[in-house]
């Protein structure tokens, strides 16, 4: 009887093993892809209070015209339509160098506001009327292959109470004729609010993950 | 029963709770988190010579380094350059003529982008620069498709094949400007498959980005 049992759980190791090598030896498919996790911190006297990761972030059509941009080819001077935070449409050379480069621009922002409108691929600003812009921080990148992080972060000091909702990204880009106008490029209507009241910070922190 | 027999039984039973589970285990698809906001689609079709639709598949086309390089241009709080290598295997500034130009300056106003395939078998790795064994390259134009909040950018190329191949990669190669103002091809992604191609037969490329899938 005790030898019974002995090779009754002497089986069902190897079945455990069995499912754990399995597992374990599993490819693991490479599958592509962009991810957008966004962090909001919120603190208060230096201490943290709330924290909202969002894992959604939809890019809008500027973006899209970018992406359009990197893939057409012959390269002659074809101008992609842009519309700039104020709600005006821009022509812009984003695969021209030159005097019209549109990167040759400086300010990358992020914002914070009150809105609850749901997002729009055609949303070319924050919904809301309570809004503030920071600078954003330049990119750090890091990779792990076949993974590869960029992240871009900001700070708020409130000087006074908000309900922070929405949360976006613009940059600065240069038109067709020369002049500077500012683009937003994300967009993301936070799954929690914040309700922040005058002196804390809040922090912003866009990881933009390829392949992972 | 002699006791050599019973060891052989017991030794056959360990085998099969050992390898059942590990074959279940091993076979069953993962159900994993999908998070992400921008997918790269590759979808090949394969025709034989009288036009027929031999095939299709649709798998997940992983980016490369390159193309990270590229997005992060337009994270960048100002004029900046990044480096990219290129399908030579050389590293380059991009930034047409220096930092903080274009880098999508297209040179002579000739710039393309390219669907390659090719019969190397490395595994995909974020380092790729070009195909292990490109055999057939075709320039392409993309389109652009906006339904509700989603964007689709996606550009396709066709292959004829005079005798039978097996293709095993397949890339998408574009072209930058680096800051001494040459035009040089980036591999921007690559996947591995595995597909016939009879004699006579024809492979359809398309590559699609899906911006907020």
């Amino acid at each position: 009887m005790r030898g019974e049992i002995l090779v009754a759980l002497l089986l069902i190791s190897l079945m455990f093993l069995g499912v754990y090598t399995g597992l374990l030896m599993k490819p693991k498919e490479t599958k592509g892809g962009i991810s957008v996790t966004l962090v909001v911190r919120q603190y208060r006297n230096g201490n943290l209070i709330k924290e909202v990761v969002d894992r959604k972030d939809p890019f809008t059509n500027n973006f899209v015209q970018i992406l359009y941009a990197t893939m057409y080819n012959r390269g002659d001077q074809k101008t992609y339509t842009m519309k700039d935070i104020s709600g005006t449409s821009r022509s812009l050379y984003i695969s021209y160098s030159g005097t019209y480069n549109p990167l040759f621009a400086t300010g990358n922002y992020i914002y914070i506001g009150d809105g609850t409108a749901s997002f729009s691929i055609n949303d070319y600003k924050l919904s809301g009327t309570n809004i503030l812009k920071a600078t954003s921080s330049t990119p750090s990148e890091s990779t792990a292959n076949p993974k590869i992080n960029y992240t871009i972060s900001a700070s708020f000091s409130l000087s006074s109470a908000m309900t922070i909702s929405e949360i976006g990204y613009s940059r600065i880009l240069r038109d067709s004729g020369g002049s500077y106008y500012e683009f937003l490029l994300m967009r993301d209507v936070l799954s929690t609010p914040i309700s922040a009241l005058a002196g804390d910070t809040v922090t912003v922190t866009y990881i933009i993950r390829i392949n992972g | 029963m002699g006791g050599g027999d019973l060891v052989k039984r017991y030794l056959v039973l360990s085998l099969v709770f050992l390898l059942v589970p590990f074959f279940v285990a091993y076979s069953i698809p993962q159900q994993q988190e999908d998070d992400r906001v921008v997918k790269g689609w590759l979808i090949t079709k394969a025709y034989d010579a009288k036009g027929n639709l031999l095939w299709t598949q649709v798998r997940e086309d992983p980016f490369t380094l390159n193309f990270g390089r590229y997005i992060s241009f337009y994270l960048e709080p100002g004029r900046a350059t990044h480096t990219a290598v290129d399908t030579s295997g050389t590293s380059r500034s991009l930034g047409c003529g220096g930092t903080g130009e274009n880098p999508f300056q297209p040179p002579y106003f000739h710039r393309y982008t390219f669907i390659a395939v090719g019969t190397g078998t490395n595994s995909f790795s974020i380092n790729d620069y070009a195909l292990t064994n490109s055999v057939l390259q075709e320039a392409s134009l993309p389109s652009i498709s906006v339904i509700g909040n989603k964007a689709n950018v996606s550009i396709s190329a066709s292959f004829s094949f005079s005798s039978a191949t097996t293709i095993t990669e397949v890339g998408v190669i574009t072209e930058f400007c680096d800051t001494s103002s040459y035009g040089r091809y980036f591999l921007i992604a690559r996947d591995t498959i595995s597909k016939s191609i009879p004699a006579g037969g024809t492979l359809a490329v398309t590559w699609i980005v899906e911006v907020n899938a």
